[in-house]
């Protein structure tokens, strides 16, 4: 919970890796608070996260969770309702935080870029799209004005946006919704950043769109070496296209690993219960589905407790008195942050415990077992 | 065109709703949207229909005009056996309770301004029945809310999935024959999304509803309905059981999208799809077949012919002229040869 504010100027941002043994991502106990009407909103609270060159980390969980506010922390574009967040983010083991908006200013582009989960806060409605596409790469890149126009042409076209020629005269308010959403993922690849945040990228396309961005994407990785934060609430995309995986709830990770892990070995009840909710192909129709109750909790003054407790069937007297910290689980090549996690005898244990008595120790009904 | 022909209605007796050779389009400044174009299907009572098909294809225009929301340019729209295009306005009105909707959007479909108990009995009091408040707070509580918690609340100070379950209540309260819902899941997370699935489907049996069901979400049309319709730019391509569809996919671009989904499970490979691009324009539709310009198979013939919508297997309809059940496991039936 440091709050290291270095501001010591280094070598320009876009040269070199400053430390080429460093992940390209690290973040430490990040926290991101907002001051709101209701109180102190802890939209992102304590996270630990490292991503390597070329490599990809989904970031899934369901709305509100914190995804977000993560990778605007990431980009040092909060909002002036934000806290000053404390934590550590370094990029090739870089620290960015304390640097000054004009210093961070230079990295976006080259170092670090974003995909904006609304495309229309990433485009300046009165601006064209050769403009827009362009400006990033007229400093980053040493390319002529008419090796720049190419090169837009070249990124519409690979984002799947037909006749890109003509739609380069354009303005935003001129494309569709899914366009639009082309077009902000094409301006934060202009400048072939070495990691981008992607904010569910093709969350407004249709699937046949979204098969070709993501293979796009995972290209782009294959060829440059690009590290992806891939922020979606789809576990389909997760599941298909990331290396890691990190699980957030009210604004931490409560469970994280090799994305293979993490499906096989799911340990978090949190998680278990998100891949039961969802319908599957294979299975018949009509097949009811293992929805969680309840929803997701807004984090104001969080207290000192499991944050899944009051939805979980695993949930015991301890996790309503104590926080589970993110630790290694062994077993399952993964960490996870739970007292009771599936799979585990302890786990097993509690749920039956729950079952027999038919309510959690928060309260919830639980299905009693036949004994 | 794409894929016309009523090969695949059923017996009209036994369908609460069939529409025949429905036709809407849209004028605009650019031309005439060609928005649903000759599309035919029914729904039997108790039956879950459900269409898919990406977005643009034509899924909503065709659920307003068989539920008479929206009047068709042409065709004809069965309820109960009876035309309804020839109604008067007040004919409409009188049949409106029978054939409710529910939309993607649930807070901008409830009055902002009323409380969640208003709401729910407002739709009776237009017919002059107010219900006691006893009825609606069990209607609060078979929507799985707690009455006492939301019962004075108004939408905005509820979330998504509860402004769903409202909307929802409200049309039930009608004691309707068949709900039209247009893509009710597509903005609420996963287990909010599975929730509300649980409970349609609870209340279709419960109440023994009919229920016409939208989402571009293949896994999520699947989990619900017994019939699925895939629409593409306004014609049908494929109308399939519901267990079949996935499994024995007769239309290239139903295959497509099916390709296109992508699968909670790493271990599965991600196979190359094989279509690229958008929809074409609806106002200058492709010749022939709709699909044909995105169509790995596409002659031609595609170009040159409509293919008529024809069984594949028993149940099984495609409208394709290279429509084909493979993969196919060795005892199934297979499909008629094409003749051109
Ligand atoms: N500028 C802000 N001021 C106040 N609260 C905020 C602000 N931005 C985000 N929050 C809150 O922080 C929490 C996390 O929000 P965030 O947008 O990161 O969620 P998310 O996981 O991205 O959700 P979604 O899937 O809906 O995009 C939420 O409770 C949100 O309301
Ligand atoms: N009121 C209207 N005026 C003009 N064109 C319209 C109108 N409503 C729909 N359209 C057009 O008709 C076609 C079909 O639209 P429709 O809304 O039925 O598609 P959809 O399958 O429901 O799409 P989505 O998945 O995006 O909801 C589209 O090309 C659409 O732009
Ligand atoms: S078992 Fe306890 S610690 Fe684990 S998720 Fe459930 S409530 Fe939280
Ligand atoms: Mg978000
Ligand atoms: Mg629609």
């Amino acid at each position: 919970m440091s709050l290291p504010t270095k501001t010591k100027t280094q070598s320009p941002p876009a040269g070199p890796a400053a430390d080429s043994d460093a992940p390209l991502l690290a973040i430490e106990d990040l926290r991101t608070w907002f001051d709101t009407p209701q109180g102190i909103v802890h939209a992102v609270d304590g996270v630990d996260l490292t991503l390597e060159r070329g490599k990809t980390l989904a970031l899934v969980g369901e709305s509100g969770s914190g995804k977000s506010v993560l990778g605007r922390s990431v980009m040092g574009i909060l909002g002036s309702h934000a806290l000053t967040p404390t934590g550590s983010v370094r990029i090739d083991g870089r620290e960015l935080r304390g640097k000054s908006r004009k210093e961070l200013r230079g990295l976006w582009g080259p170092v670090v870029s974003m995909v904006f989960q609304d495309p229309l806060t990433s485009l300046n409605p009165v601006r064209r799209l050769d403009v827009q596409l362009t400006e990033g790469m007229a400093v980053h890149l040493p390319l002529s004005k008419a090796d720049r126009l190419a090169r837009a042409v070249d990124l519409l076209r690979r984002v799947g946006i037909p006749e890109p020629e003509r739609r380069l005269r354009m303005y935003p308010h001129e494309l569709s919704g899914g366009m639009r959403q082309r077009v902000g993922i094409a301006i934060a690849l202009a400048c072939k950043p070495r990691l981008l945040i992607a904010d569910e990228p093709t969350t407004a396309l249709d699937v046949t769109i979204q098969r070709q961005i993501l293979d796009l994407l995972a290209e782009l990785q294959d060829l440059g070496g690009m590290g992806m934060i891939l922020i979606t609430h789809n576990l389909g995309v997760a599941a298909g296209r990331s290396d890691d995986i990190a699980v957030m709830y009210a604004g931490q990770i409560i469970e994280k690993g090799p994305t293979k892990n993490v499906f096989k070995h799911t340990r978090h009840p949190y998680t278990s219960a998100l891949l039961g909710s969802l319908p599957r192909l294979e299975d018949p129709p009509h097949s009811t589905l293992a929805a969680p109750p309840g929803r997701p909790p807004v984090v104001v003054d969080p207290p000192r407790r499991c944050r899944f407790a009051e939805r979980c069937s695993h949930a015991q007297a301890r996790c309503l008195s104590e926080a589970p910290t993110l630790d290694q689980d062994t077993s399952a090549g993964t960490s996870v942050a739970c007292f009771f996690p599936v799979g585990t005898g302890r786990g097993t244990d509690a749920l039956k415990r729950n079952q027999e008595a038919g309510r959690t120790a928060a309260g919830l009904a639980v299905e009693r077992s036949v004994a | 065109m794409a894929g016309s022909g009523n090969a695949h209605l059923r017996e009209a007796d036994d369908a609460l709703l069939r529409v025949e050779n429905l036709v809407v389009t849209y004028p605009t400044d650019a031309g005439v949207v060609h928005g649903v174009s000759d599309v035919s299907i029914d729904v039997r009572r108790g039956e879950t229909l459900g269409l898919v098909g990406e977005s643009g294809c034509g899924k909503s225009t065709l659920g307003r005009a068989m539920t008479m929301l929206r009047e068709p340019t042409s065709g004809r729209v069965l309820f109960d056996g009876k035309d309804l295009t020839g109604l008067s306005r007040e004919g409409l009105r009188r049949l409106r309770p029978r054939l409710q909707v529910i939309f993607q959007d649930p807070a901008s479909s409830l009055n902002p301004r009323r409380t969640v108990r208003k709401i729910i009995a407002e739709g009776l009091e237009i017919w002059g029945r107010k219900p006691t408040p006893e009825v609606v707070d069990e209607m609060i509580s078979a929507v799985g809310l707690d009455p006492a918690v939301v019962g004075e609340r108004r939408p905005g100070q509820m979330s998504g999935g509860q402004c769903q379950r409202v909307a929802i209540a409200r049309a039930l309260m009608l004691k309707p024959d068949l709900i039209l819902c247009d893509e009710p899941v597509s903005s609420l997370d996963v287990s909010i999304q599975a929730q509300i699935l649980n409970l349609l489907e609870r209340l279709r049996v419960d109440y023994g509803l009919t229920l016409i069901f939208i989402a571009h979400d293949l896994a999520v049309v699947k989990n619900i309905s017994d019939r699925i319709a895939v629409m593409y730019l306004g014609k049908l391509c494929e109308v399939a059981p519901s267990g079949d569809l996935h499994r024995y996919p007769a239309h290239p671009y139903t295959r497509a999208l099916i390709d296109a989904v992508p699968v909670a499970d790493p271990e599965v490979e991600i196979v190359p799809m094989e279509i690229r691009g958008d929809l074409p324009s609806p106002i200058n539709p492709p010749s022939g077949c709709r699909f044909r310009t995105r169509c790995p198979l596409a002659t031609d013939l595609c170009a040159e012919r409509e293919p008529e919508i024809r069984e594949v297997r028993p149940g099984h309809y495609a409208a394709c002229h290279y429509a084909t059940t493979q993969p196919l496991p060795a005892d199934a039936p297979t499909a008629e040869p094409v003749t051109v």
